[in-house]
């Protein structure tokens, strides 16, 4: 099974927009549930293979999306 | 589907028709994904908050916004502009507005104003229209604390277009930032909030972007710094008891209009389809035909400007010696056209043009109409001219 790693974003509308930038960079990634340790908040995460964590965070500062962790 | 066979030209207040799509996606999204967005990380929420998040970026797109996150849903255009004044103003601070403003900004400012905000009202024209240069000299007039300049982009009882671009740049040379109330405006005629750099952008849903009831909001620019109104669950931040400190979560308590948001969507995406200026060519169109009619009646009395070029959608008549309230009943009940009289919830407006208390009857086409239509109107008001009511043996007089 590919180790996972879950990007956290301060609001539902970056967790939106951070899925579709991975997904235009050919990023596979889902939407999930905040872990409970990382967040109290009700809202979404999102789930990437673990291998592709620096590209994924190339994406993110090209587009600018602040993140508010990788766990 | 009801076939009730009306002419409807009451688009100022709300649309109808919709565009087909706005139907069918409240329907699926009512059916299929109407659970809680944004608070949950089940596939019906997440499918949910995804609606909400592509509206926003499709209503980015119409209106040239390049930070769609500063969007606020709002149940309609008076919260967003609620939002807007209530959040903004402080005891103490200035607002310069206009006498055309309807009153969802006439009643939050009346409210700040008992509160300590002063409200400098700046006259319009009999037509309406508002000098930038009226503004710029209240602006100039030697109060530091002026916070915002609020007006709307159309008159919603003539229809007279402001011209705000003028007035943004006039404003912002003095350091002052505008709330434009595109009531009126929204969908049928163009706005680049980008180019215009405007601050705060109130707009319907419901009307001209064809969503449906319940539906609007408010475009935060993100130099200014709104307090919020509304306190509640926003499903971020949820170990703070104070609202979150980013947009849109710190204005959007409690759970969204899901269905709403998404006929809104679908709205929005037909009007990127078709094109706003496509919308505007058919609706001036609609009202210069509608105008040249009426004008040609005897006893008819236009109101605002004569050039549809300078309106929105809609066209203001009184009639000699007949009640606009008895022409509303009787166009709706021997002719089926649905139209609205009185003073439209904008009496300093009609004072402004003279038509206060009485007021007038409004007919405002929108995009669904058609010309054969409007042939039917005028002729309904023709016969009415030539018949008015008769009550114990005498013409009903105003």
């Amino acid at each position: 099974m590919t180790p996972n790693c879950i990007f956290v974003f301060k609001s539902t509308y970056l967790t939106f927009r951070a899925e579709r930038e991975f997904k235009s960079a050919g990023i596979a990634c889902s939407l999930v549930t905040k872990p409970r340790h990382i967040s109290s908040d009700c809202g979404l995460a999102v789930r990437i293979p673990t291998d592709k964590k620096g590209d994924a965070g190339s994406v993110l500062e090209k587009q600018a999306i602040p993140c508010l962790g990788v766990w | 589907m009801i076939d009730l066979d009306v002419i409807y030209l009451d688009n100022a207040a709300t649309s109808h028709p919709k565009p087909v799509s706005v139907y069918q996606r409240v329907d699926t999204v009512l059916r299929n994904w109407s659970a809680n967005p944004g608070r949950s990380g089940h596939t019906m929420a997440v499918e949910a908050a995804r609606i909400i998040f592509q509206t926003r970026e499709t209503i980015a797109r119409l209106f040239n916004i390049a930070d769609p996150d500063r969007i606020i849903f709002t149940p309609n255009a008076t919260g967003a502009l609620n939002l807007a004044l209530l959040g903004t103003l402080k005891p103490g601070d200035r607002c310069v507005t206009t006498t055309m403003e309807h009153n969802s900004v006439v009643r939050p400012l009346h409210a700040l104003a008992e509160k300590g905000v002063t409200v400098a009202k700046v006259g319009a024209a009999r037509d309406g229209s508002i000098d930038p240069r009226a503004i710029a000299a209240a602006l100039d007039s030697a109060h530091s604390n002026t916070r915002l300049v609020a007006v709307t982009h159309a008159s919603n009882v003539v229809g007279t277009i402001t011209p705000i671009a003028e007035i943004i740049s006039l404003a912002h040379q003095r350091g002052v930032p505008v709330l434009v109330d595109a009531a009126q405006t929204a969908g049928s005629v163009p706005i680049d909030v980008g180019a215009l750099g405007v601050d705060l952008l109130a707009c319907p849903g419901h009307k001209g972007l064809f969503g449906p009831q319940g539906t609007g909001f408010l475009y935060i620019a993100p130099h200014m710094n709104v307090e919020p109104i509304l306190f509640g669950g926003t499903g971020s931040r949820s170990d703070l008891e104070s609202m979150p400190d980013f947009a849109p979560d710190r204005y959007e308590p409690g759970t969204q209009n899901t269905p709403g948001i998404a006929g809104l969507g679908a709205g929005v995406e037909f009007l990127l389809k078709r094109g706003v200026e496509q919308v505007r060519a058919h609706e001036i169109a609609l009202v210069r035909q509608l105008m040249e009619g009426l004008a040609a009646i005897d006893g008819v009395t236009l109101h605002g400007p004569r050039d549809p070029e300078r309106k929105s959608g809609v066209v203001l008549f009184t009639l000699d010696g007949v009640d606009p309230a008895e022409i509303g009943d009787r166009l709706d009940d021997e002719f089926g056209i649905a139209v609205r009289v009185g003073v439209h919830c904008a009496p300093q407006a009609h004072r402004t043009i003279g038509t206060f208390p009485i007021g007038g009857v409004r007919m405002s086409p929108g995009f669904f109409n058609t010309a054969e239509e409007i042939d039917r109107t005028v002729d309904a008001v023709s016969r009415i001219a030539k018949h008015p009511a008769v009550v114990d043996g005498s013409a009903v007089t105003a």
